[in-house]
């Protein structure tokens, strides 16, 4: 009986052992993740994940640098006239960036920029025709240019029509896309730009 | 800054008058841990309440509304005021008045595109006071409008986003499954105390400060929220099926009564928590179909609102495959809640209330099984689906990047431990089933809602997994603390 008890104690003690060195293992690993700064994981140094600083940086070295144009996109707006023009980018809004487009076009307004690929985000579209639509603009515009590409667009207050206008700015400010297909006879044709 | 701690106070004010009658049995530590989520909760659910009576946004009437309703909840249960309760209030007041300072300052939040179309809302609410033809055409049938609420309380003084919310959320998710375990391990015998009460202490700190966890939690986004409600809802009906407790009962259908502001899905995925509340035979019958039924048809209100909402005044359903989710959904809860206050109300009748007992006590394994017999099926029938769904969801394991490396292994050891480790363990499956069922009904999601395997860095449902973390963490640290518990208990015995 005596040696049962025994057994049973030195098992507790082992199981105790063992879960307390898991868990302060994975503690550790945890912490050390956070302060030598481990790819992908939360770090105390740039908190919380790497490419979105990098996103925000980018975009606000960019536009300290004047790379965007932003007279574009101010221009259609005063075509839509009163339109809500959104579009978006998760680099330029993510981490404080949403501040600077904020300050730049005031509080209703969103906007959006992309180094590398294009998004687009209308929620008067189904996922479907938002993907192909996606899909016309890369084709059109090849992901290696590297365009940091404007996205407007307009799908608010204007009518019940599914209106939607892309509009692309390619580097050198030249180069524009409006879907057609999906515009309405009214807005179509329209490139933008001053 | 000082709007977020203004803002944090008063959640933590109103939720601290709202819970504070069930101090008795839970512990003044748990009030002041669910003070704030609860308080922010009941300030939302004042905010809808007044929005649906006609009258405009207002944050301080929302707040007043919370404070009535906290102080009614007071007068009708008669519960006093002590000393000790006042000195964790104060403690906990200035804690989260603390915290809510230094998240501010240091904006740890990383800002997810989807909070674009929130901030819109949050706008339109300001701007128009109502829900707003914009607020339909944009994200209202696809996002809460929980987060909308907190964005425009927080805008309305000129800052951007609620920056301090997540990681808030996340300190109070850390609290709660501290008390959790310390106060399974103090029902043990004293041998060994110190040492599960520590298990429990490194358990927090080490699995909610794991990458995936943290990552996806500090977006600001409601992911963190819901993972703190699943915990603490789980959490509250494990301690009302051990001791017994009507007010931990009470306590954890608080906590899943606002899921459904959290997350859209959350009337489906939310579902298992109700189910398993319904099967703690050691809470009175009536109180748990009362319960449990009046928190469906919570749910159902809520998205009967929400589709009505969504509706266009010519009776066209914007964004119709996700309004189309949320009428079935909220027809399911309607049903169940319809249901089950039906068969409160019969249960005065001893036959009746024998057959129902009878019949909730098996729902959570019938639930579970039928989940796992679906998944099956969905697995045979979607096979390729699912076959990249499991190889993506392993390179998430596996891919330190994501930062759940370290987590799974730990969490797989110690559940291999304690498996093969011997013990009465009653009422633990109350925290498991809510967790496996939630993970499966995921799965199915995968295909009905994504139709193609969606998970990685970017895909929703590797953030959705992600609610259930801290509960599956508190359930393997629980096993191992009540594990440990009976051992001592064993040893004590026969020491006497």
């Amino acid at each position: 009986m005596r040696n049962q008890e025994s057994t049973r104690s030195s098992e507790t003690r082992w199981v105790t052992i063992a879960v307390v060195g898991i868990v302060g293992l994975l503690l550790a690993y945890n912490v050390v993740g956070f302060v030598i700064e481990r790819p992908g994981a939360a770090s105390f140094q740039t908190p919380p994940h790497a490419t979105h600083r990098a996103g925000y940086m980018s975009f606000v070295e960019s536009s300290q640098n004047h790379q965007y144009d932003f007279r574009l996109y101010e221009a259609l707006r005063r075509h839509f006239d009163g339109a809500e023009l959104i579009g978006y980018d998760e680099n330029a809004v993510s981490f404080g960036g949403y501040g600077q487009l904020a300050k730049q076009f005031g509080r209703r307004t969103f906007a959006g920029f992309e180094s590398e690929t294009v998004s687009i985000y209308d929620p008067m579209l189904a996922s479907d025709e938002a993907l192909k639509l996606r899909q016309e603009a890369v084709e059109v515009l090849p992901a290696t240019e590297h365009l940091p590409a404007v996205v407007v667009v307009a799908p608010q207050g204007l009518d019940r029509l599914p209106a939607s206008v892309l509009v692309l700015q390619g580097v050198d400010g030249t180069r524009f896309y409006v879907s057609a297909s999906m515009v309405p006879e009214r807005y179509k044709g329209v490139t933008g730009g001053d | 800054m000082e709007i977020e701690i203004l803002g944090a106070l008063a959640a933590f004010g109103f939720g601290w008058i709202f819970l504070r009658p069930l101090a008795p049995e839970t512990g003044c530590d748990f009030i002041a841990a669910a003070a704030l989520p609860i308080g922010v909760a009941l300030w939302v659910l004042s905010s809808m309440l007044l929005l649906l009576s006609l009258k405009s946004f207002d944050p301080a009437h929302s707040a007043m509304l919370a404070l009535l309703i906290g102080m009614l909840v007071n007068v009708s249960t008669k519960v006093g005021v002590t000393r000790r309760e006042l000195i964790f209030a104060a403690g906990g007041a200035l804690v989260i008045a603390a915290f809510a300072g230094i998240f501010a300052a240091f904006e740890w939040s990383v800002f997810n595109s989807d909070m674009v179309w929130t901030l819109y809302m949050a706008d339109d609410l300001i701007d128009h006071g109502v829900i707003s033809d914009n607020m339909r055409r944009t994200q209202l049938g696809a996002d809460p409008l929980y987060l909308a609420f907190v964005s425009a309380f927080v805008r309305l003084s000129g800052e951007y986003y609620a920056v301090s919310l997540s990681p808030l959320m996340m300190l109070c998710t850390m609290a709660l499954f501290v008390i959790f375990t310390v106060r399974a391990a103090m029902s043990g015998g004293l041998r060994g105390r110190g040492t599960r009460i520590l298990i429990g202490v490194l358990g927090a700190g080490a699995f909610l400060s794991s990458g995936y966890f943290v990552n996806t939690a500090l977006q600001v986004k409601t992911h963190s929220v819901y993972a703190l409600h699943m915990l603490g809802a789980c959490g509250a009906f494990y301690f009302a099926a051990i001791e017994g407790s009507r007010r931990w009962f009470a306590a954890g259908l608080m906590f899943a009564a606002p899921m459904v502001m959290f997350r859209l899905e959350s009337g489906l995925a939310g579902l298992p928590v109700l189910v398993v509340a319904l099967a703690i035979t050691s809470i009175p019958l009536r109180q748990r179909l009362w319960g449990v039924g009046l928190v469906f048809i919570m749910w159902a209100a809520a998205y009967f609102c929400l589709l009505v909402a969504t509706t266009y005044y010519d009776g066209m359903i914007d964004r119709g495959y996700v309004s189309k989710n949320i009428l079935y959904t909220g027809a399911l809860d309607a049903v169940a809640g319809g249901l089950l206050v039906l068969l409160a109300a019969a249960s005065r009748h001893g036959l009746i209330a024998g057959i129902v007992n009878g019949l909730v006590t098996f729902l959570p394994a019938l639930m579970a099984i039928t989940l796992a017999v679906l998944l099956a099926i969905h697995v045979v029938v979607f096979s390729d689906i699912y076959a990249a769904s499991a190889k993506d969801i392993a390179a998430i394991i596996a891919d330190p990047s994501m930062g759940g490396v370290g987590f799974s292994i730990a969490a797989g050891l110690l559940l291999l431990l304690s498996l093969v480790m011997r013990g009465q363990l009653p009422w633990l499956w109350v925290v498991l089933v809510p967790v496996v069922s939630f993970l499966i009904t995921v799965l199915l999601a995968d295909v009905h809602l994504e139709g193609h395997p969606h998970w990685g860095m970017t895909g929703a449902l590797t953030r959705i997994m992600s609610h259930v973390i801290p509960t599956l963490a508190f359930y393997v640290v629980l096993r191992i603390v009540v594990m440990l518990n009976d051992v001592s208990t064993t040893e004590l015995q026969s020491d006497t």
